[in-house]
């Protein structure tokens, strides 16, 4: 990791410059060609229907990763505080998701151990250093522990230590929080260190939670993914929103098992506008858009990072959780504008153009026509993560 | 009956009569004051019943058993003079004492 990076307190940062980026983000941003020598080679790629309509694959979808593998369930940044906690409606799992008072992220299932109710209904985040279940007033503290039974002298042979909120193993990558939802013994294997290197240099740890959204889809949730995966619907689905701004990008991809990273030039991009202004917002000449394993999509703007998890509930259901992240709370009425004004613009991008995409998309390989979906050159990442995660199955 | 001065969130002083045998919760409850959530209902399960009693009056009270210290310890407000009222019963005896509401969780 960029030793740079270390140095600088989060808080300081602004805007993420050239030299904030970890050596590897670096290099691939400065491999970018400029517009005009973009080289794109065809390709020749297909993949079946059912890949997205069939039951039998999302079910070995659903065995093989999402319940076997650890995934990703919300963002450290949700609870900047100590002893806070949130509930987290994670892959139709109820979930807690604590940080304790000495910092450490906890999973939980979002259960009482005396009948299983859910202890936290809404999706506010509760600085409170214990939880009280609404049903019988079992109160546990944030860290798991039962603390206290309601009328204790009415168990007979209660042991309070074996009623332990039931924690999930989990660990904090890069500012993203994993959970292995079966409770066996997780496999972090998966997962890219250069990844979580890169989501500290672009701050997303000690991001601001801007806003956070849930969208319910009907669509498979690779359908929702790919659009994250590819430029070529960029100038086209977006022709009225962002499309003017990002050419049929010239890119660097790296891949890292089943994670992408890709990295763009905006319109106009040539390489030596890199060293005109080092001091300058590295994202107003470049977008990085990542992929991590399995599901979670990272962009950035100029002026904010969007963090999207997408959850698999059915073949043809999916959930997302769609983070705006910035560098700090907005402290000035002009950037509370800009950055209520980028929420909009991403909402109505996303929402209404990358997922609609997705839900008219479905709705016609529902019917079974076509019979394969094929990719084009400048699609050449869906089929790069297709063939890393597909070896999963 | 003996007195029990209870302070509430804005730094207000109320005295209040209280009746022997009834825990402090209870009466702090009776007499209005909504600060005091108590949802157990008072078997030292919640904590939500935390109280700040005055330093003189301490000594004066019964030791904290380990289900009231485990349950004080979730509390992030918790001090030396922390206890949950549920678990004082007023008497005669504690004639003056004085409680204190901690700031909200």
């Amino acid at each position: 990791m960029n030793d740079i990076t270390e140095k600088i307190k989060p808080l300081e940062r602004k805007i993420t410059r050239l030299a904030h980026l970890t050596a590897s983000q670096q290099t691939d941003i400065r491999m970018i060609p400029a517009e005009k020598d973009a080289l794109n080679v065809p390709l020749a790629a297909e993949r079946p229907n059912a890949i997205f309509t069939g039951q039998a694959r999302f079910d070995t979808e659903q065995e093989k990763v999402f319940r076997r593998l650890p995934v990703p369930v919300t963002l450290e940044a949700v609870l900047p505080e100590l002893g806070s906690v949130v509930a987290v409606e994670a892959y139709g799992m109820p979930l807690l998701v604590s940080r304790t008072r000495d910092g450490e992220i906890k999973v939980f299932i979002n259960a009482c151990q005396h009948k299983g109710t859910k202890l936290i209904e809404d999706c506010e985040v509760h600085k409170q250093g214990r939880i009280t279940c609404p049903y019988h007033a079992w109160t546990y503290s944030i860290d798991g522990k039962l603390v206290g039974v309601a009328r204790a002298d009415m168990f007979k042979g209660l042991d309070k230590s074996q009623r332990a909120l039931k924690e999930l193993p989990s660990r904090v990558w890069g500012g993203v929080v994993y959970a292995q939802l079966d409770g066996s013994e997780p496999d972090f294997s998966n997962l890219s260190e250069q990844f979580a290197s890169d989501f500290a240099a672009l701050g997303i740890p000690s991001a601001h939670v801007y806003g956070h959204k849930v969208f319910e889809l009907e669509a498979n949730w690779k359908l929702v993914l790919e659009p994250f995966l590819e430029g070529y619907h960029v100038q086209r689905l977006h022709a009225a929103s962002i499309g003017d701004l990002f050419a049929d990008a010239p890119s660097i991809v790296s891949s890292f098992g089943a994670n992408i990273r890709q990295v763009s030039g905006r319109i106009g991009y040539y390489p030596a506008m890199l060293d005109e202004n080092p001091e300058d917002n590295i994202h107003k000449l470049v977008t990085h858009a990542y992929t991590a394993f399995p599901n979670l999509v990272i962009v950035t703007s100029q002026y904010y990072i969007s963090a999207m998890i997408l959850m698999p509930r059915d073949v043809d259901h999916t959930t997302v959780h769609y983070f705006m992240l910035t560098p700090e709370p907005a402290k000035t009425p002009k950037a509370e504008e800009v950055f209520q004004r980028s929420y909009e613009l991403i909402l109505n991008v996303f929402g209404n153009e990358d997922f609609r995409a997705a839900q008219i998309s479905h709705a016609g390989l529902a019917t079974g026509v076509p019979e394969t979906t094929v990719y084009c050159g400048l699609e050449e990442n869906i089929i790069r993560y297709y063939d890393a995660f597909e070896k999963l199955l | 009956m003996a007195d029990l001065t209870v302070v509430t969130r804005d730094g207000q002083e109320h005295i209040v009569s209280g009746e022997s045998g009834v825990p402090v919760m209870e009466i702090i409850r009776n007499h209005g004051f909504d600060e005091l959530l108590a949802l157990c209902g008072g078997c030292c399960s919640c904590a939500t019943c935390h109280v700040f009693v005055d330093d003189h009056n301490i000594k004066r009270l019964p030791p904290l058993s380990a289900d009231e210290n485990d349950l004080l310890d979730s509390s992030e407000h918790r001090t030396a003079r922390s206890r949950l009222s549920c678990q004082l019963i007023f008497d005669d005896l504690l004639d003056g004492l004085r409680v204190t509401i901690p700031p909200e969780e």
